[in-house]
């Protein structure tokens, strides 16, 4: 019994360093659900040909894809962000406005950037022919927070 | 060959034998001088946080332990201590400090000879701790890269949190010098309530240690006590 015990307290302190005991997988910060939809008959989704999605001076988020939904994230440094959004023919710009806060999750996961007071600005009318934000905080992927009508 | 194995077993069992008889006069000696029993105040400080802070300069903290024996068996004992903790996880970084104190019983398994306190215990401990943590600097996690968070310096303060816990402990004490003990210990804890904060959490509480995802703890001292015999009991 005794030496068990002295063992058993031996081996423990040769492997009390200790490892992570979380991962982060999910539930971090959420992009922007942006759904497209036909103008002419509303209740139904209509893709984009050739789509193109980046902000002012940065790579392409998505380049010539046909969708007619897309997950875009949200500048967490500032309280907007300026889109460029391209179809085969011409090019719409939306600058999307917002509050931050920052949420704790876990450990691992640290804080999450939530949005709230979500609207668009100065929205041009080049092939998106209106719009309408469904969700004005952005705190999951869960539902659509914006839909764009062409 | 044979005749050496037999000489073997005579000598062994003639050592049982003596050690019988040794047995014996020791039980007669006990009968005629009665037994001295002392209550013994044994205090000292845990050796390894000095240790890590002369490694680490963002870890500060002190732990006085003390045992009082009741009996050959039983020993009421607490830890006290404080703690100035410092720890980057991936995406902030936090310091935890504050205070705790620990109270419980260890179990003596060790048979000492008379006068001794020499201990291979296992125990139990109810903890208690008050503290405040600071979240020094913090990024938002985001997936992706193509908005790289700024790394956010808030300094905010989240004050006047406890926590309780219970402890299931197994060490060592052992005489190195005349009543100057070191001793070892090792502590399984598992928390039973804690006052969280409000957009943060106790991932760190002093005594406690690392808190994990399901609540459990663990930590180690290494002590150096000085064991002081108080009073005899008849």
């Amino acid at each position: 019994m005794r030496n068990y015990l002295v063992a058993f307290i031996l081996i423990c302190m040769v492997f009390s360093a200790c490892e992570k005991d979380d991962i982060c997988l999910l539930d971090t910060t959420p992009n922007l659900i942006i759904v497209f939809k036909d103008k002419d008959a509303v209740e139904t989704k209509k893709s984009v040909s050739s789509l193109t999605v980046w902000v002012q001076d940065k790579d392409s988020i998505i380049v010539e894809q046909n969708l007619d939904s897309i997950a875009i994230p949200m500048d967490l440094n500032n309280d907007l962000t300026r889109y460029h959004f391209a179809n085969s023919l011409s090019t719409d710009d939306v600058t999307f406005v917002y509050s931050r806060t920052d949420e704790f999750v876990s450990r691992s996961c640290g804080y999450k950037t939530l949005f709230s007071n979500l609207d668009i600005v100065n929205p041009t009318n080049n092939w998106i022919s209106s719009y309408e934000i469904q969700n004005t905080s952005v705190e999951n992927e869960n539902t659509t927070h914006i839909t764009f009508y062409h | 060959m044979k005749i050496r194995l037999i000489l073997l077993f005579i000598i062994s069992l003639n050592c049982s034998l003596e050690a019988f008889a040794q047995e014996e006069v020791v039980e007669a000696a006990q009968d005629s001088v009665p037994k001295k029993q002392y209550y013994a105040l044994r205090f000292g400080i845990d050796l390894s946080m000095p240790i890590i802070e002369l490694f680490n300069e963002e870890e500060k903290g002190l732990e006085i332990v003390a045992d009082f024996r009741i009996s050959n068996k039983f020993y009421i004992a607490g830890e006290f201590g404080y703690e100035d903790h410092t720890r980057q996880e991936d995406h902030f970084n936090f310091t935890t400090n504050g205070e705790y104190v620990k109270l419980g019983v260890n179990y003596n398994t060790y048979e000492n000879w008379e006068g001794m306190y020499n201990q291979i215990y296992i125990g139990a401990r109810y903890g208690t701790s008050f503290f405040d943590h600071t979240l020094n600097s913090y990024s938002p996690n985001v997936y992706g890269n193509y908005f790289e968070p700024e790394l956010l310096t808030p300094g905010t303060e989240f004050k006047s949190l406890n926590a309780h816990w219970l402890e299931f402990v197994a060490g060592l004490q052992v005489e190195t010098f005349k009543n100057l003990y070191l001793g070892a210990m090792i502590e399984f804890k598992t928390m039973l309530y804690t006052k969280e904060p409000e957009n943060f959490k106790n991932l760190y509480v002093p005594g406690f240690n690392n808190v994990s995802v399901n609540n459990f703890g663990f930590g180690f001292n290494y002590t150096i006590t000085y064991n002081i015999p108080i009073a005899k009991r008849d």
